[in-house]
């Protein structure tokens, strides 16, 4: 569960986000909904500890995110995702490479493993013989996908 | 000046930032590879270009001058040679290297930051002053010194076509010019600001890279910044390693 109280946030004079707290529990699908410019991004980057919040808590299954060191929050990062309004796909590599690249840095599976994984994650989302294409070759939704 | 000293401030802690354990020693490797060929051998054709016209110029430039009959002619060669070891290779190679390499890493990094990229490592866990700012410092440490070196042969060498070709000296007296009162030093000085302009060219343009805000707009505003800064520091940093050194 992710629990969020009292948080907020300041850019300049111009208060983005004012006193916001919420639940989020685990298994369910969550939805913020605002007009535009009224702070959802600013608030999803502060749950994912992109954007540091000016006061309150967002604690983690109780664990106090703001409140961890650098090794800790490093940590909780490795479980948590991210799809991103402009996809932040790595524009030098290729569709291949670019999913391949968590499997790089944090595993020690073998070239042909890794491939088989990634041949598994595009097959779901129906992205098969997309590997050696770069993200410049995608449409907006195969990047998402 | 409040300003000047925010980004000397910010500068630091990224400086500080960098120096975290990889996640992946091999990743790191592959990156730090990448960034060698990226800046070395992206910059090599410029740089072949430059320190030969550099030479050949100063030799007839110097010829010009040198109009006593008192003066011999291999002197000629000791003022190119010294000439492009204590200043036209480290310190106009570096300027030209400022535009090169320090616009290309301030866009890649501006553009990584404005299309999320970063903030997408970031949320893999991934130190991305670790991963994206210290290879390419070290990268540019290690390889810009080594194009320094091309750069001093090949200034020698263009100085030595020009005076040979045009008849303003002969094969000897460039030789014997080159060999007469050699200081070491002065090499070992040359590699010095090499050193230390790889590192200002680097760090100040991974700095304002990463630390764009904005669009492409601010993305070619942070490209010219840190060209602009990083000759500026060159040239500072020029006069106080004479100042000290010399």
């Amino acid at each position: 569960m992710i629990e969020i109280k009292n948080i907020r946030k300041s850019f300049g004079s111009k208060t983005v986000i004012e006193d916001v707290s919420t639940q989020m529990e685990s298994g369910k699908v969550n939805l913020i909904i605002g007009a535009s410019g009224s702070g959802k991004t600013v608030m999803m980057k502060c749950i994912v500890g992109l954007v540091i919040p000016d006061q309150g808590e967002i604690r983690y299954e109780g664990v106090d995110f703001l409140n961890l060191d650098d090794r800790g929050r490093k940590e909780l990062r490795t479980q948590i995702g991210m799809l991103f309004q402009g996809s932040a796909l790595f524009d030098s590599m290729t569709v291949e490479n670019n999913v391949m690249f968590p499997l790089d840095m944090f595993t020690t599976k073998t070239l042909a493993e890794k491939r088989q994984r990634v041949n598994e994650v595009l097959d779901r989302v129906n992205l098969v013989d997309t590997n050696k294409k770069y993200p410049a070759e995608l449409s907006g939704g195969m990047k998402k996908g | 000046m409040i300003k000047v000293l925010e980004h000397f401030g910010k500068y630091l802690i990224m400086l500080g930032g960098m120096f975290t354990k990889p996640e992946n020693a091999r990743v790191y490797w592959k990156e730090f590879i990448h960034q060698c060929n990226e800046i070395g051998i992206g910059s090599l054709g410029i740089v072949v270009i430059i320190s030969l016209f550099l030479g050949a110029v100063t030799t007839v430039q110097t010829a010009y001058q040198l109009i006593s009959p008192l003066v011999q002619k291999y002197v000629i060669a000791q003022i190119i040679r010294d000439s492009s070891f204590l200043e036209l290779s480290p310190t106009v190679v570096c300027i030209v290297l400022a535009g090169v390499i320090g616009s290309k890493i301030a866009s890649e990094l501006g553009n990584m930051r404005v299309s999320e990229q970063i903030d997408a490592l970031e949320i893999m866990g991934i130190n991305t002053k670790t991963y994206l700012v210290l290879p390419k410092i070290v990268a540019s440490v290690v390889v810009v010194p080594c194009l320094i070196v091309i750069s001093m042969f090949l200034s020698v060498w263009g100085g030595y076509l020009a005076g040979t070709l045009t008849g303003i000296l002969s094969k000897q007296q460039y030789t014997q010019g080159l060999v007469t009162d050699f200081i070491t030093f002065n090499l070992t000085f040359g590699l010095i600001k090499a050193f230390t302009f790889a590192f200002i060219i680097s760090s100040v343009s991974a700095y304002f890279g990463y630390n764009v805000k904005g669009g492409a707009l601010e993305i070619g505003r942070a490209s010219t910044t840190s060209v602009v800064v990083s000759c500026i520091l060159i040239l500072f940093a020029d006069y106080g390693l004479a100042a000290l050194l010399l």
